[in-house]
């Protein structure tokens, strides 16, 4: 019931009514992580966990001798993770993302970041955040303090679409603020060209960066519907293009859909985990993701 | 056919529409914001020229099913009007019977008219005679024959009573509603210039398509009108007043023949009785001059009620008011016994009652000492104080008033001891106007009432006065036989003021006249007038016919006096006399004003003007040709055929319009 409950609250249209992104984020995260293990990571850390029984091929530098003595049985003492990776959150707002209907996909974007950045808090992560359309409009570096949240979120909250996209440019410029190795999660519509993308991402993980790119994407934009003839403006250039419904039905989704391949492909090329989210669907499933990449490369 | 029809002109105006919108119409796509044109292939747009041609040939269509439209839509009105251009014509003649009509030659030249009007329109037409003065009926119609119309033309006469042309055509218009063709009203009458109606809109008759009025009059006439009347208050000498109007008829042919007013040969007025003239005098008259002439000294021919017979010795254009009867008017006080029976009665009731009573010697007033047994028989009225605070009236009282008397009473309680030097009384609230006596003209202000004892009010009796605070002052008890008044107040100018203001005298006149039934029946009426009598009389006409069966109630209704003369009023308390004469205004033969008759006809013709202009054909020629009919049924044939194109219009148009939006949506 509890699950089915979060669920319900996960969705981009109740999220929208939450108004502050501390409380979505706060709302997505405890939705996401009801009935998870508290942490995927046990070991070097100081903060107990719990106990377990020894097992077969466990490492014997685990076992508490202590309680060997006392009770004459092996137990494998666990602790609560505590990483203190460097996790940067890097938010495209340029005018494209300003598409959608009901939600946007720079609202759902919002939300996403706003609950990694919140997650990334819980783990103890050191917090970076950069906001960008065609240049770098804000950016704070990796921090572990605890007001980096507070302070990631209060950039979050006054985030409005701007103008062009240029990805490039922006992690060029970045590239030279992200000397510590960690995390570097993108999240973006990805109105690039994959040779573009992948030349950006390239430098990033010959540097040892770990990258995520989530792709926002509309159901609207995958498969547009149109009742006649019409004009369609584009966002971030302003030119107008007349289209032929039958050409949206019919050869646009192909179109779109080969987009979004090169830019996974692109994503496979340099090892950067590629994820998907639709402005209509959950933020859990995108968070699992997180949480997967988070388990894949933060241990 | 007109297609100047305005609701039809501006249905074309509608035709514009299709042209504007393909003229005007928005080409430019709908503009729609997307996140990136890079995936998007810019649409053909469709060839213009064969755009051009199919748009063209889709505006015509359009066009084409909007006049269908508006013809569809005009087509009642077309087809109406083409019936009503085709339809035979209902004609009406209305004939005046007033009485100006007996002038010289008018009746003659009324029943030559309506002669020739149903002779020419009495084949080919359906006509109806009417007959109109203050009323109207139907006299004949040709649905059978025309020879009808002849008989009730030839049977009608005129009357005494005044024409009123307003109701005369509210009447017609009331026929003509009845028809579903057109009707043409042909009047015939002198164009009296008394019967024009006060308001001018009664002669609105709008269901009358057509209306003509045949003129009687064709030279001039002149008329004297006399009326007379005579009074005695001493029963000895007789005092003969008689009122001369003269007037004159001037048709249009006559005023530009140059005639003008001029001075009447001197009138010789005779009053004689018995066929004896007893006085006469030589009176000079122009032509619209009213004068008065006054014998004073004449003595009161013998006989109970002698009539005096007042006459001109020349004639004129009216014979009828010539001559007229008058009867000699006498005082005539009405007994009335004021019953002292009951010592508490005060002296001053006693004398306010005499006094008002005997006021213009209205009545003689009697007193008498005990009961109403000791009433003489010849008194029909009692006046007596007496307990109206007990359940009961006194019995012998009851049974006075049973036996067909009246009876006024009033309270004998002693006064609480308050006066209006005192204190402020209570006014008259509110009063019975629609009883007979006429409260409702008696100026009640002033009259305060400070003690007033509580009555019992029975059922069916009718309060006529109360104070402002709701206590009953004059009740009308219902007692069969005659009439029982109760007066709730001592009388004595102690309990109220009531007896020293001038309302009691009024209220004392009209308690009599109230009383005394044949004081309510007039002594002067116009011919045509009802006169409405109480049960069990007989009513004679000058011819000394009854014209009712005994017991016969005229409350109901009335009687209507229509020839001059004396009537007589014939009932258990005596004969009573009325004399009818004839109506002043009526003998006056002055024609109506070019000006009037010329606003009457403007009122009629602004009716007319739509129906005028779709009638293409005279409405003499009715019958309709082989060439017309045959043009008819082409028209209701394409009538017919309307619908279906319209709809074969419109299912082309839809499909057309559909072709249109597949050319759009492939981008050819």
């Amino acid at each position: 019931m509890a699950a089915r409950i979060a669920n319900r609250l996960l969705k981009p249209e109740v999220l929208a009514r939450l108004g502050s992104l501390e409380l979505v984020a706060r709302t997505v995260v405890d939705g996401v992580t009801t009935g998870l293990h508290r942490s995927p990571h046990f070991g070097f850390s100081q903060e107990f966990a719990e106990y377990r029984a020894y097992n077969e091929g466990d490492d014997l530098r685990y076992v508490d001798w202590n309680v060997y003595a006392r009770t004459d049985r092996t137990y494998i003492k666990r602790f609560q993770g505590e990483t203190n990776t460097s996790v940067t959150l890097l938010l495209d707002t340029s005018a494209s993302m300003s598409f959608g209907d009901p939600v946007k996909k720079l609202d759902q974007a919002l939300y996403l970041v706003a609950s990694m950045a919140y997650m990334a808090r819980k783990q103890h992560d050191a917090l970076g955040l950069a906001v960008f359309d065609e240049q770098v409009r804000h950016y704070l570096a990796p921090s572990p303090r605890p007001d980096a949240l507070v302070r990631a979120m209060g950039l979050l909250e006054n985030t409005v679409a701007g103008e062009g996209t240029d990805i490039l440019g922006a992690l060029s410029s970045l590239r030279a603020n992200m000397t510590r190795r960690g995390l570097v999660i993108v999240v973006s519509d990805f109105y690039t060209d994959a040779d573009d993308l992948l030349a950006a991402l390239q430098p990033l993980a010959h540097a040892g960066q770990d990258v995520a790119l989530f792709h926002i994407v509309s159901p609207e934009e995958v498969e547009p519907s149109l009742k006649r003839i019409s004009a369609m403006k584009d966002m971030e250039t302003g030119e107008s293009t007349i289209v032929d419904p039958e050409y949206l039905k019919s050869s646009y989704p192909a179109k779109f859909k080969a987009h979004c391949e090169s830019i996974q492909t692109a994503c496979r090329r340099v090892g950067a985990d590629y994820t998907q989210v639709s402005t209509h669907d959950p933020l859990d499933a995108a968070l699992h993701g997180y949480l997967r990449f988070r388990e894949r490369r933060g241990r | 056919m007109s297609l100047l029809f305005p609701a039809y002109l501006l249905g074309l105006l509608g035709l514009s529409l299709p042209w504007l919108l393909h003229r005007f119409s928005d080409q430019k796509a709908q503009e729609m914001l997307f996140p990136t044109g890079r995936f998007l292939e810019e649409t053909a747009p469709p060839v213009s020229r064969t755009r051009t041609l199919k748009y063209r040939a889709l505006m015509a269509i359009r066009v084409l099913s909007l006049l269908l439209l508006c013809f569809l839509f005009a087509q009642p009105w077309l087809t109406r009007t083409d019936d009503l251009t085709d339809a035979k014509q209902h004609h009406i003649i209305a004939i005046d019977l007033s009485l100006s009509m007996r002038a010289t030659d008018r009746w003659e030249n009324a029943l030559m008219s309506g002669r020739e009007l149903i002779d020419e329109l009495g084949d080919s037409h359906s006509v109806e005679l009417v007959a109109f003065d203050e009323s109207m009926n139907r006299i004949a119609d040709n649905s059978e024959s025309v020879a009808d119309l002849n008989r009730g033309l030839f049977g009608l006469q005129p009357g005494y009573g005044r024409a009123d042309y307003g109701v005369a055509m509210q009447r017609l218009n009331r026929l003509a509603a009845d028809r579903d063709e057109p009707v043409k009203v042909w009047i015939i009458t002198d164009q009296q210039h008394s019967a024009m109606p006060a308001q001018s809109n009664a002669l609105y008759a709008p269901r009358v398509s057509e209306f003509e009025i045949v003129s009687t009059v064709n030279e001039p006439q002149r008329n004297v009108h006399l009326k007379a009347s005579a009074f005695s208050d001493d029963g000895v000498n007789v005092r003969v007043s008689v009122q001369l109007s003269a007037s004159v008829s001037m048709p249009d042919s006559a005023m530009l023949a140059g005639e003008r007013g001029s001075l009447l040969p001197a009138r010789t007025v005779r009053v004689s009785f018995d066929e004896k003239v007893l006085a006469q005098r030589e009176v000079s008259l122009a032509d619209t001059d009213v004068k008065t002439v006054v014998f004073d000294d004449i003595v009161m021919p013998p006989g109970l009620s002698p009539v005096l017979v007042v006459s001109m010795a020349e004639t004129d254009a009216l014979l009828a008011d010539n001559r007229v009867s008058v009867i000699i008017q006498q005082a005539n006080p009405a007994a009335v016994a004021l019953l002292q029976s009951d010592s508490r009665v005060s002296t001053n009731a006693s004398i306010f009652l005499t006094t008002a009573l005997e006021t213009d010697s209205l009545a003689e007033v009697s007193i008498v000492e005990g009961t109403t047994e000791r009433v003489d028989v010849q008194i029909a009225h009692v006046v007596s104080g007496r307990d109206l605070v007990a359940d009961k009236i006194d019995t012998d009282i009851l049974l006075y008033v049973e036996s067909g008397n009246n009876a006024l009473l009033f309270s004998n309680l002693p006064s609480g001891g308050r006066s209006s030097s005192l204190i402020k009384g209570v006014e008259v609230g509110l009063v019975d106007e629609s009883h007979p006596m006429d409260l409702g003209s008696i100026d009640w202000f002033g009259v305060e009432f400070f003690d007033v004892s509580p009555i019992q009010i029975l059922d069916g009796d009718r309060v006529l006065i109360e104070t402002t605070d709701r206590q009953a002052i004059l009740v009308e008890r219902e007692v069969r036989g005659g009439k029982l008044l109760l007066m709730n107040d001592q009388l004595s100018g102690q309990g109220s003021n009531l007896p020293l203001q001038p309302a009691f005298v009024s209220l004392m006149q009209s308690v009599i006249a109230y009383f005394d039934a044949s004081a309510a029946l007039p002594n002067t009426l116009l011919a045509g007038e009802k006169i409405v009598v109480s049960g069990n009389v007989q009513l004679l006409d000058p011819n000394n016919q009854p014209q009712l069966p005994i017991d016969q109630n005229l409350r109901v209704g009335g009687y209507q006096v229509n020839e001059p003369g004396l009537y007589k009023v014939i009932g258990n308390r005596g004969t009573h006399t009325i004399n009818v004469q004839l109506d002043s205004q009526e003998a006056d033969l002055g024609l109506a004003d070019g000006t009037a008759l010329a606003n009457w006809h403007s009122r009629f013709d602004k009716v007319q003007a739509t129906t005028s202009e779709m009638a293409d054909e005279p409405l003499s020629e009715s019958g309709l040709d082989e060439t017309s009919q045959a043009a008819k049924i082409a028209r209701s044939t394409l009538w017919r055929w309307l619908l279906p194109v319209l709809l074969a219009a419109l299912m082309i148009e839809n499909m057309m319009a559909n072709r249109r939006l597949n050319v759009r949506r492939d981008g050819s």
